[in-house]
């Protein structure tokens, strides 16, 4: 393969787990919010 | 010795006629005060009876008020806590004033208290006050000092404290942070229940629900209160009458209770009516998120925990949903077809960061509480409405017929180039002359010029309306990605759902960050639903002509429109 297409093959890679670390984040976030929400018992001033 | 115990009992008689008297001309007149309620526990929604005796001839004040509390320095939303201090300093209250979060007073005489006056609402903007109804506004301090300071309205008793319960009562931004009680005038909510009289009597909205008897010759009374629908589970009540403290009674939990919504809802509601939206969504093919903010609007009513104004918990609940819709349609651009310009992706990506993370959250807090949400929706919405009108005109329909020959036409070259084994030469992104202000570039065998820093700027923007309103807003991003960045078409749309996803995720981390959580239940249901329903709208497509679809969509869009902008208040 020449080099140039190895090059390219190499940035749409890293582009995928750039990609992937994303998604992961973003869940991890949203999982967190889900997380505290459901043991949220949020009242002021009681 | 007779004349002193002569002098003793006639100053025996004197002390206990001065007793009696007193008793009798006391204000409270407190052995006349009898009340119990039944039923000790209610479930919330449900009615309580109020019965006893007062002092012939009095009239009737039986104050319930919640044992939960309201103080503006504990809000959780620090925009809200700013917000109160701001007010509290025009309206008389301090930050450390605590007022019961529901507190009601039921009487025969609700002049003593405040006046019945016009009240003009509906519309919105340059129209708003469209419509005439009547609203009980709460009279000044001064005119209720003297019952207050009986004790007659229960703990609030200050004139701090009376302010601050008339502003939570009142105003719309009161309502939608503490109350969280809405009586409406048709679907138009105006104020929260206060003073309350027998429905029969004085017929107005407010009134519905309550009914009261006082016979006033005699002192004796029964009051019959319905309980508010969404009253926090396990609310304990005190209940006042005439200044005493006779009795308690606790509103029970009814259903399932969204623990930050604040509303008993359940959960398969919230999944049923993200199945209508979603299935909505794939047909028509954008405004997933709006649509889910307006149903959250509409009919989940998400409330938001006590001291967190209502669209600061409906916006993070409704954000992971442009996180979960474009998965799906990401996993064929990206992963099969690999179409990006990493410059471009880069520039969008900084200018959503700036705006969904920095800017988006705190602007969107602080000015975009519910009432100006609402009608800022209703904006959104008729934008979105207009442009699928105009796809609907034959200008619009020729535009769109094009776009898709070309998706179409690029779809069969890339299935042609794969088959030939040339697909990741073809599709890759070749920079010709790099660059921030302009970019050339080749895609599969064409030359397109593109402006990053536009990108960057539109990036921005989005940001700051997917934070605003909790959409992905993609329904801006493709447009103007064609329109004025010069992207093709088939580029634009892998680029604008990596950018909604991302602009979810900076922005409900930054709400999460500012205190503003979302509602598990809400945020599940939704994305839940929302899949369910794209799967059944990919299967459901090829029944519907898409022009039909799009009429409908138009159709819903402006109906939307004039309801958030409560121009239409009936349906």
């Amino acid at each position: 393969m020449p080099e140039q297409e190895l090059k390219e093959k190499r940035e749409m890679e890293a582009l995928d787990y750039g990609m992937i670390v994303l998604m992961i984040i973003g869940g991890i976030i949203i999982l967190i919010g889900f997380i505290k929400g459901l043991g949220a018992e949020p009242w002021t001033g009681m | 010795m007779q004349r002193k115990a002569a002098n003793i009992s006639k100053w025996a008689v004197a002390f206990g006629v001065t007793l009696v008297a007193l008793v009798l001309i006391s204000p409270g007149n407190t052995q006349a005060i009898t009340g119990g309620v039944s039923p000790k526990s209610v479930p919330a929604g449900d009615s309580v009876t109020i019965s006893g005796t007062i002092a012939p001839g009095e009239d009737l004040f039986i104050t319930l008020a919640s044992q939960r509390s309201f103080v503006p320095k504990e809000c959780i939303g620090s925009k809200e806590k700013k917000r109160f201090s701001e007010e509290g300093k025009k309206r008389g209250f301090k930050p450390n004033t605590k007022v019961p979060y529901l507190a009601y007073v039921i009487t025969n005489n609700p002049e003593a208290l405040g006046k019945v006056k016009d009240e003009r609402y509906g519309g919105s903007f340059f129209w708003s006050g469209l419509y005439k109804t009547k609203m009980y506004y709460l009279a000044k301090w001064d005119k209720v000092s003297g019952l207050a300071k009986k004790g007659y309205l229960g703990p609030v008793d200050t004139k701090e404290k009376w302010n601050l319960y008339k502003f939570n009562h009142e105003k719309k931004f009161g309502m939608f942070t503490v109350t969280k009680e809405r009586t409406m005038k048709g679907k138009i909510p105006i104020f929260s229940r206060d003073v309350l009289a027998d429905y029969a009597k004085e017929p107005y909205y407010w009134n519905k629900g309550t009914s009261l008897c006082l016979d006033k010759a005699k002192g004796k009374f029964s009051a019959t209160f319905k309980t508010f629908r969404h009253t926090y589970p396990a609310t304990p009540f005190d209940v006042y009458v005439n200044g005493n403290k006779v009795d308690t009674y606790t509103v029970a939990k009814k259903g399932f209770w969204l623990p930050l919504g604040y509303r008993y809802i359940n959960p398969i509601i919230i999944v049923i009516g993200g199945i209508i939206v979603g299935w909505f969504f794939s047909l028509v093919g954008l405004g997933g998120g709006m649509l889910m903010s307006a149903y959250q609007v509409l009919f989940l009513k998400t409330s938001g925990p006590v001291g967190v104004n209502a669209a600061n918990t409906l916006k993070p609940s409704n954000l992971p949903i442009a996180f979960f819709s474009p998965i799906a349609a990401l996993r064929n651009y990206w992963w099969k077809e690999k179409r990006l310009v990493l410059t471009l992706a880069l520039a969008f990506g900084i200018g959503i960061f700036i705006g969904a993370f920095i800017l988006g959250p705190p602007f969107s807090a602080k000015y975009l509480p519910m009432k100006q949400y609402e009608s800022w929706l209703g904006i959104m919405v008729v934008i979105m409405a207009i442009r699928l009108t105009y796809e609907m005109t034959p200008r619009g329909m020729k535009g769109s017929k094009s776009r898709r020959e070309a998706m179409k036409r690029y779809q069969e070259e890339y299935a042609q180039a794969k088959a030939e084994g040339r697909a990741l030469q073809m599709s890759t992104v070749e920079t010709i002359k790099p660059g921030w202000w302009t970019l050339d570039f080749k895609f599969f065998g064409s030359t397109f010029r593109s402006y990053p820093i536009i990108f960057g700027i539109v990036g921005i923007f989005i940001g700051i309306v997917a934070a605003c309103f909790g959409i992905g807003g993609g329904f801006i991003l493709v447009p103007t990605m064609t329109m004025f960045a010069g992207l093709p078409m088939y580029l634009a749309v892998p680029v604008s759902l990596v950018g909604s996803m991302f602009s979810c995720v900076s922005a409900i981390s930054r709400f999460m960050l500012m205190g503003y959580w979302p509602d598990p239940w809400i945020m599940l249901g939704i994305c839940v639903g929302a899949y369910i329903g794209g799967w059944i709208g990919g299967r459901t497509q090829r029944f519907m002509s898409e022009k039909f679809l799009k009429i409908i969509a138009t159709v819903t869009l402006y109906f939307l429109f004039l309801r958030f902008t409560k121009t239409e208040i009936w349906i």
